[in-house]
């Protein structure tokens, strides 16, 4: 990263702040009266910065998932704190937070599942809308169709049922059903796992352009370090349920300072080594 | 030379001689698989790449005896496997796996050819030990019961530590990994001459995927099977697979020796498919560039051309794309492409 783009991140104030988050699930085996706790947070400690691309990386079971339910208020941590826009919001019950919900918003990883397969698309598009009571009639039609051309899918379709779309479409709509209530934070779990290659980059250059019209602040999780490196602005590494290292991109990948951090990138090197070795015939 | 040659040139008799492939899904207007050839050879590994839709899951389930009943197959599929377990030194006369019925299906599904699903959550039972669900694939090819020193065996050849504990337990109560491994070992367990991965390896984190595609080329080795690997990544293809065959929309639009294709990718899907592939230690552009894409994607009415199905998303296309179909061009005798550009 050159010191013009570190210089431009540096001065970005941070959206989200949390400091000490702890979250415990306690469980009982079926037919026994063991419990055993699963520890999923530990002291979290994470910045994410306004209009930024913050990828958060990890293994499965890491604890990627149970922080982003925190930051979608749909869970409750154990201890510690969440500032958003400035505000401490681990605390406040439900009617505070409502007013909050419209600007975090979520996309799932299955859109399949995610979607509701009994609705058309712009059902699934205007439903947030109507909740919210932004619009209805033909402005919330026009509203619909509007974001639907947003996202790269053509109005044409909007009377289409979602297990009509391909992968790669239904995400579309997952994100224009996010974007509906124009959000200033979103958080993408694993949204891009399961497509394909040429999908995945077609998202993510969609996931660009929304930020440069609408200064949107991503949250990007995933266990594809090598997918999300190529448009992150920070990095952030979990290892069992601790935030082990966050910074930007370049400092992440060039200079990674925990053995977690260097073991998932050594892993991703072995087979981009072989692959640019068989690519370059030898040569590399 | 290893490589089953798969349009005329000399070698052994391949494993399994495909000819022709065609799948037709009732209710759609064209076919998921259309004129696929295939050759793979005794040991070999193949890679079969594409991404979705482009009919690789309809081949491998068609391999497998396992089409939905809405689908009708023509063409050829010539299985030299061995007979049974039993006589596992003879070989038996070809059969056309295409023609076979479930009675022969059975035997030969689980113990000649067996597959790994996408998703081994989903296709282990829930309700069973881990032990007894690999149990139960000896024990449908064999006559004498399967003895639980044989499954620790297997347990112990996909590298499970703790084989007393893991063949005791459910799946839910297994990592994902673990559960990857084991459906693994009861894919092996019969020592089948032919090993179909499906996407094996998606949503699994890095070091489990790299660790899962080191044991199953341990055990293509050990066990002498081929097998057929189905992938969208082209990565995980080099240094692994032998050969590779590329499909877009149902064809096969190009195929031959990995290291091959990967250094003179001939046809522009393929080319541009190996260009998609991220690397941490590259970014796009300057800050913020967008990233290489394919434009648009796969629809239904590219299936139904008269021409080239890539034609609509192609950089190099010409006016002869638009109307004809290229056939397959040998770039190398053992390297094919589909591509009316190919020697312009």
């Amino acid at each position: 990263m050159g010191t013009e783009q570190a210089t431009r991140l540096a001065r970005k104030p941070a959206l989200f702040k949390m400091r000490g988050l702890s979250k415990r699930y306690v469980q009982r085996r079926p037919f026994s009266r063991k419990k055993f706790v699963i520890d999923a947070l530990v002291e979290v400690a994470l910045e994410i910065p306004s209009a930024c691309l913050t990828a958060l990386v990890g293994e499965s079971g890491s604890g990627k998932s149970t922080l982003a339910g925190c930051l979608a208020l749909l869970e409750k941590p154990d201890a510690g704190e969440i500032w958003f826009e400035g505000q401490e919001i681990s605390r406040l019950n439900d009617a505070k937070l409502d007013p909050l919900r419209h600007k975090i918003q979520m996309v799932f990883q299955d859109s399949a599942g995610a979607l509701n397969p009994r609705f058309s698309a712009a059902e699934i598009i205007a439903e947030p809308l109507e909740v919210q009571g932004r619009a209805s009639g033909q402005k919330l039609r026009n509203l619909t169709c509007e974001l639907m051309e947003e996202v790269g899918l053509s109005p044409d379709w909007a009377d289409r049922r979602t297990l009509e779309f391909s992968g790669g479409q239904r995400q579309r709509l997952a994100i224009a059903r996010a974007i509906a209530l124009k959000p200033s934070f979103l958080i993408l779990d694993e949204s891009l796992s399961g497509l394909d290659l040429s999908t995945q980059a077609q998202i993510l250059n969609l996931l660009l352009d929304l930020q440069a019209a609408h200064e949107l602040t991503y949250l990007l999780i995933s266990h594809d370090l090598s997918l999300v490196a190529q448009i992150a602005d920070f990095i952030a590494v979990m290892h069992e349920g601790r935030i082990v290292e966050q910074g930007p991109r370049q400092e992440v990948i060039g200079h990674p300072g925990q053995t977690q951090t260097r073991e998932l990138l050594n892993s991703i090197r072995v087979s981009e080594v072989a692959f640019q070795a068989a690519r370059a015939g030898g040569r590399s | 030379m290893s490589y089953g040659s798969s349009r005329g040139s000399s070698g052994a008799l391949p494993l399994l001689c495909v000819r022709g492939l065609r799948v037709q899904y009732s209710g759609s207007e064209s076919p998921a698989v259309a004129e696929a050839d295939l050759d793979i050879a005794r040991g070999e590994t193949i890679g079969v790449l594409g991404e979705s839709g482009s009919g690789k899951s309809t081949l491998a389930l068609s391999l497998i005896g396992l089409l939905p009943a809405k689908a009708t197959a023509q063409g050829t599929a010539f299985f030299h496997g061995h007979e049974t377990l039993n006589d596992a030194k003879e070989a038996r006369p070809a059969v056309n796996l295409l023609q076979i019925d479930e009675a022969q299906w059975r035997k030969i599904r689980g113990a000649r050819i067996s597959m790994i699903f996408q998703e081994p959550s989903l296709s282990l039972s829930p309700v069973m030990r881990v032990r007894d669900q690999i149990a139960e694939v000896l024990g449908a090819h064999r006559r004498d019961k399967p003895r639980r020193q044989e499954i620790e065996e297997a347990l112990k050849q996909v590298r499970l530590a703790d084989v007393d504990r893991i063949g005791s337990a459910y799946p839910h109560q297994l990592s994902g990994g673990q559960l990857h491994r084991i459906a693994i070992a009861q894919a092996i367990i019969c020592r089948p001459d032919l090993l179909i991965a499906d996407e094996a390896a998606r949503s699994l984190d890095v070091t489990v995927q790299a660790e899962v595609l080191n044991l199953l080329r341990e055990i293509n080795e050990a066990v002498g099977s081929a097998l057929l690997f189905i992938t969208h990544d082209p990565k995980l293809l080099a240094g692994f697979a032998d050969r590779v065959i590329v499909m877009y929309a149902g064809r096969v639009v190009e195929e031959g020796p990995v290291e091959r294709v990967f250094q003179q990718p001939q046809h522009p899907y393929t080319q541009a498919l190996l260009r998609l592939v991220p690397s941490i230690s590259k970014r796009p552009a300057s800050g913020g560039g967008r990233l290489p894409a394919i434009p648009s994607s796969l629809t239904d009415s590219d299936r139904l051309s008269l021409g080239c199905v890539f034609e609509p998303r192609c950089a190099a296309r010409i006016d002869v794309c638009r109307s004809d179909s290229p056939g397959m061009t040998a770039a190398a005798p053992d390297h094919h492409v589909s591509c009316f550009n190919y020697g312009n």
